[in-house]
């Protein structure tokens, strides 16, 4: 037994150290795609910048991909390799907008040995890292990016070139690193495959991402749905989130407290937050913010507007609005002429209700350094069911809520981008854009990013934690620095112990061990085979009392070990 | 039994990768580079500041059809090992965009569909340069009415 056990010993350190030394690193290689003098091979002289060294342009665009690639690999453990095709090529662009770039997996893989959900889509990089293997043949990648390389150029986008610096100090220019590694996100698994506007998975199956999508108001995970179900919940402004644990562990160090709202304290019916859009203009909600009731603001139908309700003229009852909050519908005049007209009245604050359908409520444009007051716009639905209650009397506040995390329900759960129309945006792919501070992955690829993927500044890390980029060098779906307590497992169907097949099922744990690795670890540090026998005869004892084995279950294993020598 | 463990796994990913490397072999699209090889668009205003018009837009998006698809029924490939594999072929990227707002600022954005790419690029409150730190102002580029 001792001969053997210290050769298996042996091999299970040579894997246990082959394994740590990858933690936390993957090796990430960009495959240069473009033909000689062009793209990452122009041999345009380029004096280095913040941190690049690069001596030509083609050189520095090459530095500028290995760079954001080396962050995540410096950031993601996987043994096997992951090669992201590469070029800067032209893209469509005109003086006014431009295509930067795209990217994402090449294939996508289900059905293997370490996928995180049985039958369930991963994408190529993702599959090595659970597989253990590299999926593709050496010739192919796993992600493809492909980059504009006319940008700023006369006609693209003109004058809003490319920063190839490390450092961020883009200015005015876009800034490569930072695009790149939220494109390279996606590719390495923050992207779903279901269609967004049928519903339908990608071939029946569901994916990672999937499983993490969790809409709140029909309280089902995207897999459990139906494809009418997930295309609603695509639309779900606010009440889809993620609920993978390593994001919502992270989120409190992460997002800040303090969401925008109207507060509504009475009647009961409609109490609440509701989700507001900001102004241009006036003070922001603050704490405790403004409150009083809301009352609906008339003005002459006139030529200025032909509603009694648009506040595009001056407010006629001005003894009810003063000291409350005024509610104005949207629509003829600017949301500054609705404001000012609101304060003349003597209002605390305003709500705009919007009179198209939409969610989240988008924000208002306009300048009057002369609007006091807070402003704030609410969807059509959320108008409308103001306004119904308005007889009863209807109490609000126009605050920034403490106890919510800005971009997170009030669950503590991320909340992804669903627009509702879908036209107005990015979707389900990224955070919902209330997140604050800004995010890496949210739809718009915001110039305040740090190039931090992992908290305290960014979400991104744990939700490539979540989907199956954690060490797991058995592929026990135990994270090896998280909750493995068994490191190496033996996953063997049933218990073997010295090569003895006892028959017994080989139940495996939440805490990463299997029964046959607690047999196993009764052989450390036994001082002889009697100390080896008795741990063996204690532990079934305890599994026989905890009902994961039945007595003859228990007589095998012990019967195993004392033969084991 | 770990060792054949490991040489067991050895052979099925050497099964898994030989029938991947076979069908590549076997004459697919090699040009899956999505959004690559679209014309550029010249602008004869160039030095002026405004947003995209919808024919920008259109003309814009249009060149993303392929990259930004979602069909759900590409082609199975069997690995011959109880593992299955589907080629994407360039389908399924997430594309960034750019886009000058009326202020002269210019607006990034990640969409992963055609309708999405347009709403960007049109929309006047699908994005702003830098999105507002709360609590701070909306920038310009939102709706004024």
């Amino acid at each position: 037994m001792k001969t053997s056990t210290l050769r298996s010993s042996a091999i299970f350190c040579a894997l246990l150290l082959c394994s740590a030394m990858a933690f936390g690193t993957t090796v990430i290689t960009i495959v240069n795609n473009n033909a000689p003098g062009v793209g990452f091979n122009d041999p345009t002289p380029i004096a280095p910048v913040g941190g690049n060294p690069g001596t030509t342009l083609g050189q520095q665009r090459l530095n500028a991909f290995q760079h954001a690639a080396d962050i995540w690999g410096a950031t993601l453990d996987s043994t096997a390799p992951v090669r992201i095709r590469a070029a800067f090529v032209p893209l469509s662009c005109n003086a006014t907008s431009a295509v930067l770039g795209s990217a994402g997996t090449t294939f996508i893989f289900a059905d293997f040995p370490g996928e995180l959900f049985p039958g369930t889509l991963h994408g190529a990089a993702l599959t090595g890292k659970r597989y253990g293997a590299d999926p593709l043949a050496p010739n192919q990648q796993h992600i493809s990016a492909n980059f504009n390389v006319n940008l700023g150029n006369p006609g693209c986008l003109t004058g809003v070139g490319w920063y190839l610096g490390f450092d961020n100090n883009h200015g005015t220019q876009i800034d490569l690193v930072t695009v790149l590694e939220h494109e390279f996100a996606h590719g390495l698994g923050f992207q779903q495959f279901a269609s967004i506007t049928t519903g339908a998975l990608f071939a029946g199956l569901p994916d990672v991402y999937n499983h993490y999508l969790f809409d709140t108001t029909l309280n089902k995970t995207w897999p459990e749905m139906t494809n009418a179900e997930r295309a609603f919940s695509t639309l779900n402004s606010r009440r889809l989130v993620w609920n993978g644990a390593k994001v919502t562990t992270a989120l409190p160090a992460v997002l800040a407290p303090g969401v925008p709202v109207v507060r509504i304290d009475s009647p009961a019916g409609i109490v609440g937050a509701y989700s507001v859009g900001l102004a241009q203009f006036g003070p922001l909600p603050s704490t405790p913010g403004v409150s009083g009731n809301v009352v609906q603001a008339l003005d002459a139908a006139d030529a200025a507007g032909p509603s009694t309700k648009d506040g595009c003229g001056p407010i006629l009852n001005a003894g009810a609005v003063a000291g409350n909050i005024a509610i104005i519908d949207r629509g003829t005049c600017g949301f500054v002429v609705k404001a000012k007209n609101a304060q003349n009245a003597g209002a605390v604050g305003v709500i705009i209700a919007d009179n198209a359908a939409g969610s989240p409520p988008a924000g208002m444009a306009g300048v009057d350094p002369t609007v006091t007051i807070p402003a704030v716009r609410v969807t059509l639905g959320d108008g409308n069911l103001i306004k119904a209650n308005l007889g009863a009397g209807v109490h609000a506040s126009i605050t920034l809520d403490l106890s919510i995390v800005a971009g997170a329900d009030v669950n503590g759960h991320a909340q992804m981008n669903a627009p509702n129309p879908l036209v107005s945006g990015s979707s389900v792919s990224h955070w919902d854009p209330i997140a604050f501070p800004n995010q890496l992955m949210e739809p718009n690829i915001s110039g305040d990013l740090t190039h931090s993927v992992q908290p305290p500044q960014d979400l991104t890390l744990p939700e490539m934690r979540d989907v199956g980029w954690y060490p797991d060098a058995d592929l026990d779906r135990v994270a090896d620095d998280g909750d493995d307590q068994c490191l190496g497992s033996d996953l063997s169907g049933v218990v073997t112990i010295g090569g003895i097949d006892t028959g017994v099922p080989n139940t495996f744990f939440t805490n990463g061990c299997s029964i046959a690795d607690l047999v196993n670890k009764c052989s450390v540090g036994a001082a002889n085979h009697g100390d080896y026998v008795s741990c063996a005869a204690h532990l079934t004892d305890s599994l026989r009392d905890a009902g994961f084995l039945s007595n003859q279950q228990r007589s095998a294993i012990q019967s195993a070990a004392a033969r084991n020598k | 039994m770990k060792l054949t463990r490991f040489f067991a796994l050895l052979v099925l990913l050497c099964v898994a990768t030989s029938a991947l490397a076979q069908h590549a072999a076997k004459g697919k699209p090699k040009n899956d580079d999505g959004a690559a090889a679209q014309p550029s668009a010249a602008d004869a205003n160039s030095t002026k500041l405004r947003a995209p018009t919808s024919d920008e837009a259109a003309e814009l998006a249009a060149g993303l059809e392929r990259a930004l698809s979602q069909p759900t029924d590409l082609r199975r490939i069997d690995m011959g090992n109880g593992m299955i594999a589907f080629d994407l072929d360039g389908t399924h990227q997430d594309v960034a965009l750019a886009k000058r707002n009326p202020d002269g600022t210019v607006a990034l954005g990640c969409v992963d569909s055609v309708t999405q790419a347009r709403g960007f690029l049109v929309d006047p409150s699908a994005a702003a340069a830098v999105r507002p730190k709360q609590p701070a102002p909306p920038v310009a580029g939102l709706e004024e009415k």
